[in-house]
């Protein structure tokens, strides 16, 4: 069934990329105005290129292929050289590589070294700054003690000068108010009525 | 075993085997040198044109890695090469006189009657349909590995095949003629 839909052109296109063609698709390639004259063309061509004979590449090649032999010469010795050269760097790196680390191990026992030394003396700093805050605060606390003290006998003292001042006051008035008992006592009568009756 | 298989040799090339890489050439030399014979149509230019093709597949084997045919990969190399031949031609002198000088081959080769037909049927085509010829009746490839080659689409292979034969109608008259 799919021999009948094939189209004259897709016959040829099979039949150029190597398919065989049965009698009755030949004959449909040749009734066909396009197909026919490409279909001939090509048988034509194909029967000339079975004569066709090939050529011999020329003896004078030799000229290219040494060129070639010496790629692939010089390919197969760089192959070598390079490797060689691969394995000497890699030792030179590994020896380079075994110095680097060997003075790096010594930088570091230096610095470790280093960090030991520099702890021990922070520990001493920290010890010391402990002991001058203990001996600031007891400082404080004397001070503080000191000012109290200081305050309360300033206090008794004031205190003690307002009582003697006060009692010297009550003296005084004590004494004046004696006076005018002692002028009220001996005074006339008259001036005494006189004043009650106004 | 004094037979190696071709990807055997292809192997001990890319490993640097010069004598592997100097039998892959000698298996595919004739091919190749008359592919480029009947593109440019002289022996001078077909030399050059191959040397320069094994130069490019010696240079470029290690890309190869058998997702292809050698000779299908070997012929897309050679095409590349051909082509920037023809560019160089084309560039270098004006279109008349290249056709012309396709036309008079600056070193003539001795063929046979039939060679020197198809030489001559061959030339006066245009590059583009001449390649998809000589890749289509004398390399045997299909369209799709046609294509392939050339980095075009399989319909603009069929096209200008189609109308390469259009044009050889006349020479082949000639020929039938003339025999």
């Amino acid at each position: 069934m799919s021999n009948h839909e094939t189209t004259p052109h897709e016959l040829l296109e099979k039949w150029l990329d190597g398919e065989q063609l049965t009698e009755v698709q030949q004959a449909q390639l040749l009734a066909d105005p396009e197909t026919k004259p490409l279909f001939e063309n090509a048988q034509s061509w194909q029967s000339m290129v079975s004569n066709y004979e090939e050529q011999e590449v020329p003896s004078d090649t030799n000229i290219v292929m040494p060129q070639l032999k010496q790629v692939s010469r010089f390919q197969g010795h760089w192959m070598q050289w390079g490797m060689a050269a691969c394995v000497g760097f890699l030792s030179l790196l590994s020896v380079q590589l075994w110095q680097q680390n060997q003075t790096l191990e010594q930088g570091l026992v230096a610095q470790q070294t280093q960090i030991a030394k520099q702890q021990d003396t922070m520990q001493k700093i920290l010890a010391q700054m402990q002991t001058s805050q203990n001996l600031q605060a007891d400082l404080t606390n004397q001070v503080l003690l000191t000012n109290r003290a200081e305050r309360q006998v300033a206090l008794d003292d004031l205190l003690a000068f307002l009582q003697t001042q006060r009692a010297q006051d009550q003296a005084i008035l004590r004494l004046q108010l004696n006076e005018l008992a002692e002028q009220v006592e001996h005074a006339p009568l008259q001036t005494v009525a006189h004043n009650g009756g106004q | 075993m004094f037979f190696q298989s071709q990807d055997k040799l292809i192997k001990k090339a890319k490993q640097g085997d010069q004598a592997a890489w100097l039998k892959l050439i000698k298996q595919h030399e004739q091919q190749v040198y008359n592919h480029c014979l009947r593109l440019t149509g002289n022996s001078h230019d077909a030399l050059d044109l191959m040397q320069e093709a094994f130069m490019s597949v010696y240079r470029s084997l290690h890309n190869f890695h058998g997702q292809s045919q050698f000779k299908t990969w070997l012929f897309s190399v050679t095409q590349a090469r051909c082509m920037d031949f023809f560019r160089k031609q084309r560039q270098s002198s004006p279109l008349e006189e290249v056709s012309e000088a396709a036309h008079t081959p600056s070193c003539p080769i001795q063929l046979q009657s039939d060679n020197q037909h198809i030489h001559a049927a061959l030339q006066a085509l245009p590059f583009e349909q001449r390649q998809i010829v000589e890749l289509k009746f004398f390399q045997h490839f299909t369209f799709e590995e046609i294509a392939e080659q050339l980095a075009i689409s399989p319909n603009t292979v069929k096209s200008r095949l189609y109308s390469a034969l259009g044009k050889m109608k006349a020479p082949l008259e000639v020929i039938r003629v003339e025999s």
